[in-house]
């Protein structure tokens, strides 16, 4: 008995055995195509020294064929480059494979595809993302070359760390006023002219900006300091300083002050995100600040409105963070050469740049585009309020400032503490992270 | 007994093999299958870990699935397996991750990291001068680049490859091969022939390592397939295996390999660097890093607070709704049960979110209701104290079926006959439930409190989606929220941290929050067995 059982164990192992020498005989195509096709498309750049330029043989079109261009996409944006892409794979035989990835998570994906061998050559993201990625060596660098002179000055520098430029930018975001013109029909210059406006109107609620309530939202707040020369970093000669720390410099201060004063005299509500919106557009609040993403959902607000740069404050233009939407190239793509000439000679151009303005309309950074919307009134608000803004600061470092400002920016919004408290608990907080 | 069942088919065994024999051999086959094919993909990302717990657990399989001797293991080892996949590895995993000083800036390996840093170009030559670039080849398969300056000035000469020594007369006049390059480019320049666009890229990943010198001026690379740069001939930074450093060409420096990164002379430390093993040193930073422990207190007690509140106030309000339930009297108790289930069956993450509106302050349907009765408006979230009352009450509100649905199964298994005696003795019907009903109820769900505590003591989606933390401490120096528990807490410190992420101290801190959460489990086990000897 015995005897037969253990046989039956080694009959069994040899059956699975031979399953598996089966499975491994349909698949080999697969599995032994894949590496060549490796090879052939992208020999590894450490070994290319012996090959010299006389071994090459003029190619043949199954090779030009089998190159493939992989482009990490959000759903904005994935149909443009769709939409690019039959013209790029014609005039050059390389094929581009869009991948639709939500825009959250790409930035955290390429980190961890890239080194892994299985991430883009292309991909989509904000220009606040530059710091962090080029510091974990995962973004490749592009030089913009002739092109450079095409986008605005503040799209390019927003895409520039440590005085190299890593994007191919083609929107930029940045918050504006938008007013309700059944109260105010003329866009306010100042602050003073806001106020007369809420003050003929003491029914209604005048300023609503998110940031309060519950929901922290430094971002919203920045123009109030940055009016009165508050800063986050300070730079020299386009490269951040991240032991100068300007939360709680003058200006800074100032503007944190004016906030206060804005809460204790009842113009600024406290109200998170969700609140200032569902205000505005609920005819209640006058004054709303925010970006251009709330223009999706304009056409359903009963409220007449438009938009206009953020009023000066006390003499001083307010500049808002402006976050440029940008292509990137990964530095663990194995066809640079290709993904250059796919992110110059297609996406920088004015064609490809009118296309990706059409599927997804925020204010553009290409001088051909800004020309041809020049008409439109929003547009130009839009364009106007970027114009005047500063990039996020790109360096790792910020990560550190969100947090602690935001949380002293609510207890201020929210009427709990002064300005000058907020900016110095602020700038502490921020400090210590940074073990300045 | 069970011996006796173990060795039973052995003796009983049937002459030719039976189907279920087969189905096994047919499974386990196509099991061994996919694993060998895993073979080569692991072995060519050189992920050994990975390799030896695949053939480790695949050995298992085998071995339990065709051994007679090892039936018993055949109903346990898939779970074994799984739960080494799902629940071993990733623990090990983060422990030793935790070890490592994996954050923004060291991400990649070494070799990953030397690589690139080989890669670099000394930019600081003719730097933002954008060159035009045309490419020819000849009969020989030569490539020649012809670029032309932003001034017009032309150079044509054959392009040698970047880690090559330089060609002694790389440029070649075009005039003597009887073209004019002046002013525009010609389709062929002597034997070379301008390549289409379609044959450029097919010869891509050649381009990409050649490089054109112009004496002078350094070298011209290609940038896309029509456009080139200027950069210093050679690579920016040279790495010496043997030795082990890093030279800066640009700056004339040797630069050492230290902790995760190369360090130069001059004190410059290089990005990106890789991730290394650092020891013990997140562990320290946490326990000596003011910053981390200074609140820690404060948080912890709002922690266990938080924790065990929940646990009791969904254990109560689930037994209550359970014992109401239990009584003949009630009608239509499906349709009560179905109610009582539906917290449980939304996704957490939706209906918190839910949460978070009603309660918002000035919109929210609770103040609305509130206000209705004549009550002024509860600063839900933005009150230090109500904001706590508000995660308890909506984590109440998710957790009450979990307990709902335990406690109705262990009260119909308490025997009726003990409350009848206690009833016939004159008990009350509160001693009844004092001293019969909820000692026995406990004994039976005791270890799911202790899990639903664990549990809830890491809830971070809930302390997540509904405050964040908020509302801020005032006057605090680190990111803190009045609602901040442990794990949301530090996330904000670990992911946030100085320079971007550091998943390595968060992983540390994880390992001790689990370590705490395992004594504080530990204990309560120990208490419930005590429990259990008494009543069980």
């Amino acid at each position: 008995m015995m005897q037969r059982s253990k046989l039956r164990v080694w009959f069994g192992a040899l059956m699975a055995l031979s399953l598996v020498l089966a499975a491994c005989g349909s698949d080999s195509s697969e599995t032994t195509d894949a590496p060549e096709v490796v090879e052939t498309t992208a020999p590894p750049e450490t070994a290319a020294p012996e090959t010299t330029v006389a071994e090459t043989t003029p190619p043949t079109t199954e090779a030009a064929e089998a190159l493939t261009l992989l482009v990490w996409a959000d759903e904005n944006r994935a149909s443009v480059v769709e939409e690019v892409a039959p013209a790029f794979t014609e005039a050059t035989g390389v094929e581009v494979q869009v991948e639709l990835v939500d825009f959250g998570q790409i930035r955290d994906q390429v980190g961890v595809a890239g080194p892994a061998g299985e991430g883009p050559d292309v991909f989509i993201g904000a220009s606040d993302w530059v710091g962090e990625l080029a510091t974990n060596g995962v973004l490749e660098p592009i030089d913009l070359g002739a092109r450079e002179g095409d986008f605005t000055e503040a799209s390019v520098n927003a895409l520039t760390f440590n005085g190299v430029n890593y994007g191919v930018p083609h929107a930029v975001e940045a918050i504006a006023l938008y007013y309700n013109t059944d109260y105010s029909p003329e866009a306010p210059a100042t602050f003073d002219d806001m106020k007369a406006v809420c003050d003929a109107n003491p029914d209604q609620t005048c300023l609503v900006v998110p940031g309060g309530g519950d929901g922290a939202d430094p971002y919203h707040n920045y123009p109030f300091l940055s009016a009165t020369g508050g800063y986050i970093f300070a730079q020299d000669g386009g490269v951040y300083d991240p032991t100068d720390v300007g939360l709680d410099s003058e200006g800074a201060i100032a503007g944190a002050t004016f906030i206060e004063g804005l809460v204790t005299d009842g113009y600024l509500a406290s109200t998170n995100y969700d609140d200032a919106k569902a205000l505005f557009t609920s005819g209640d609040a006058i004054f709303w600040i925010t970006g251009p993403w709330e223009l999706g959902g304009a056409a359903d607000w009963t409220v007449p409105w438009s938009v206009a740069p953020i009023p000066t404050i006390e003499g001083g233009t307010p500049k808002p963070f402006i976050g440029v939407q940008s292509f990137f190239l990964s530095s663990f793509s194995e066809n640079k050469l290709v993904a250059q000439s796919f992110l110059l000679d297609f996406i920088a151009t004015e064609e490809g740049q009118t296309l990706l303005y059409a599927a997804d309309p925020r204010p553009p950074v290409h001088s051909a585009i800004i020309a041809s919307v020049a008409d439109d009134p929003v547009a130009a608000a839009f364009g106007l309020s970027a114009a005047n803004g500063e990039p996020i600061p790109n360096i790792p470092e910020m990560s550190s400032v969100w947090g602690a400002w935001g949380d002293n920016m609510l207890l201020l919004r929210n009427g709990d503490i002064t300005g000058a408290e907020a900016m110095a608990a602020a700038a502490e907080g921020v400090n210590t992270a940074l073990g300045n | 007994m069970n011996d006796e069942e173990g060795r039973a088919p052995t003796r009983i065994l049937p002459s030719s093999p039976s189907g279920g024999f087969w189905l096994r051999v047919l499974l386990v086959g196509l099991l061994d299958a996919v694993v060998i094919v895993a073979i080569p993909v692991l072995v060519a990302e050189q992920s050994w870990l990975l390799l030896t717990l695949l053939l480790i657990a695949a050995a298992i399989i085998n071995f339990s699935y065709l051994s007679p001797r090892a039936q018993a293991m055949r109903w346990l080892a898939p779970g074994l397996v799984l739960m080494a996949i799902f629940v071993v590895f990733p623990v090990i995993y983060t422990a030793y991750v935790s070890l490592t000083n994996w954050a923004t800036g060291n991400v990649l390996s070494q070799d990953q990291v030397i690589e690139q840093l080989e890669n670099e170009v000394i930019r600081s030559v003719g730097e933002g001068v954008p060159l035009e670039l045309t490419i020819y080849r000849n009969g020989d398969g030569d490539l020649a680049y012809l670029v032309r300056d932003p001034e017009g000035i032309a150079y044509f000469g054959i392009a040698r490859d970047r880690n090559a020594d330089p060609i002694e007369d790389p440029l070649i006049d075009p005039a003597s091969l009887g073209a004019d390059v002046t002013a525009e480019t010609p389709d062929t320049i002597g034997e070379f022939e301008k390549l289409e666009l379609r044959e450029l890229f097919a010869l891509a990943s050649e381009i990409e390592q050649l490089v054109l010198d112009v004496p002078g001026r350094g070298v011209a690379q290609a940038q896309t397939t029509s456009a080139a740069r200027l950069i210093q001939a050679g690579s920016r930074y040279a790495f010496d295996q043997e030795t082990g450093t890093l030279v800066d060409n640009q700056e004339g420096v040797s630069c050492s390999a230290e902790v995760g990164n190369f360090v130069c002379e001059d004190g410059r430390r290089i990005d990106p660097g890789w991730v290394v093993v650092t020891g013990f040193g997140n562990y320290e930073e946490i326990l000596t890093n003011q910053r981390i422990h200074s609140p820690f207190v404060k948080v912890f007690i709002w922690n266990l607070i938080f924790a065990i509140g929940s646990v009791v106030i969904t254990f109560f309000v689930g037994l209550a709704l359970a014992s109401a339930l239990q009584d003949d009297r009630i009608r239509g108790k499906a349709i009560y049960r179905s109610i009582y289930i539906i917290p449980y069956a939304i996704p957490a993450f939706l209906s918190i979110l839910i949460w978070r509106g009603l309660l918002n302050e000035q919109f929210g349907q609770v103040n609305d209701m509130l206000n209705t009765l004549g009550l002024p408006d509860v600063p839900w979230l933005g009150d230090p104290t109500w904001a706590k009352v508000a995660v308890l009450l909506v984590n109440s509100w998710l957790g009450f079926p979990y307990m709902f649905l335990i406690t109705s199964g262990a009260l119909t298994a308490i025997p009726e006959e003990l409350k009848e005696a206690a009833r016939v003795d004159g008990a009350s019907a509160w001693r009844i439930f004092r001293t019969i009903t909820l000692p026995l109820l406990l004994v039976s769900t005791a270890p799911l409190l202790i899990g639903s505590f664990a549990f809830n003591f890491n809830n971070f989606v809930l302390i997540f989606m509904l405050t964040n933390g908020g509302p801020p401490v005032i006057g605090s120096d680190v990111p803190l929220g009045e609602t901040d528990i442990l794990i949301s807490f530090t996330f904000d410190l670990a992911v946030n941290a100085g320079r971007g992420n550091n998943f390595a101290l968060g992983s540390a801190i994880v390992v001790l929050i689990f370590v705490i959460v395992a004594v504080i489990s530990a204990i309560s086990f120990r208490f419930t067995k005590r429990l259990e000897e008494v009543y069980g």
